[in-house]
């Protein structure tokens, strides 16, 4: 009885640990513990309509649940390119301290849709993301999720809910799947008085 | 200590007759306080790890909202985005938390740009004051939001 319980615990310590070192680089996320995020615009290289806007919704929202400060994207956009830091036609090519020096921003999430494809008869479309966090202080890369392949999406079968919807549940679940290879974010506790 | 302190206590009561129960009874004594110690480490991971579900939903629905001003980006999504941001405000300070990060300075941004520039400030500043990292964000935001405004 005493060993099992003995065991349960540490199989329980061991299992909430998993999170941070699926991802070797998170290592270095986990020292830093960067409070604020700005989340550039993805460069797309092959994708379908409206899925940079998905992908972005999808993935704020997912460090949100994590517990990190996200700098509201339509604002801080509207921000850095009257600073002249953001074309989006240009791509982001300006570096993460300037992003850093300008918005206070702690590190920066740099995201590709690298291909993002949902075609109308099949319940599976195709994915492939990458992004890289990095720090706002010396450019180091924080963290990293860079798949070699692309992904199946299965799209849930519901007859109550629109396609739209039922693609959205889908990338949900693909954001949250990226986010859950970092380490908690500041804020991940229930908010205080 | 506190187990040497037991031991002596059991030895006492026990006596030698009883040893069998004694180990039992220690047994059970260190069975409980690793149970204790699971159960606690599991409502501290779950409370640095997790969100509450008020809160949970509350990021659902930013998302939501985000993805249609972002796609839609027309005066009915940014105005129904607006009633959200306030929505989420209210139901904060309803339960006596925190306002997420970020939601006071977006509703204040837009109030900022409708001509509401001092209700627009009061949320800028509540921001500022819940998120002092955001600081210099909300410098900027209202340099950019006034420039809007004009």
């Amino acid at each position: 009885m005493k060993r099992a319980l003995l065991l349960m615990t540490i199989l329980f310590i061991a299992g909430c640990g998993s999170n941070v070192t699926k991802n070797p680089a998170a290592s270095k996320l986990h020292l830093m513990r960067p409070r604020t995020i700005l989340v550039l615009p993805p460069s797309v290289i092959r994708a379908d309509s409206d899925a940079d806007e998905r992908f972005v919704s999808s993935i704020v929202a997912a460090l949100l649940q994590k517990g990190y400060y996200v700098f509201p994207p339509p604002e801080v956009w509207k921000v850095l390119e009257q600073g002249g830091l953001l074309d989006r036609r240009k791509g982001n090519a300006t570096a993460p301290q300037r992003y850093g020096e300008y918005c206070g921003a702690d590190a920066v999430l740099y995201t590709s849709i690298e291909e993002w494809h949902m075609p109308q008869r099949t319940h599976e479309g195709r994915i492939k993301l990458s992004c890289q966090l990095k720090s706002a202080v010396n450019g180091a890369i924080l963290w990293k999720f860079e798949p070699r392949q692309s992904v199946a999406v299965t799209i849930p079968e519901d007859p109550g809910e629109s396609r739209s919807a039922r693609i959205e549940h889908a990338v949900v679940a693909v954001a949250e799947d990226i986010a859950s290879t970092m380490p908690p974010g500041r804020y991940a506790s229930p908010p205080e008085e | 200590m506190k187990t040497s302190t037991r031991l002596h206590h059991c030895s006492t009561t026990f006596g030698r007759g009883d040893e069998a129960r004694r180990h039992r009874a220690v047994g059970a004594i260190h069975g409980v306080t690793a149970l204790l110690i699971a159960l606690i480490l599991a409502t501290v991971v779950a409370g640095t790890t997790g969100c509450s579900p008020s809160r949970a939903t509350a990021v659902n629905e930013y998302r939501l909202s985000l993805f249609r001003i972002m796609a839609q980006g027309d005066s009915a999504s940014v105005r129904e985005h607006l009633i959200l941001l306030r929505t989420i405000i209210d139901e904060s300070w309803s339960r006596h938390e925190k306002v997420p990060p970020g939601i006071c300075a977006e509703y204040g941004a837009e109030l900022f740009r409708i001509g509401m520039a001092e209700e627009g400030e009061k949320y800028l500043t509540m921001e500022r004051e819940i998120y002092p990292e955001s600081r210099l964000f909300i410098h900027r935001l209202r340099v950019e939001a006034e420039g809007g405004a004009l």
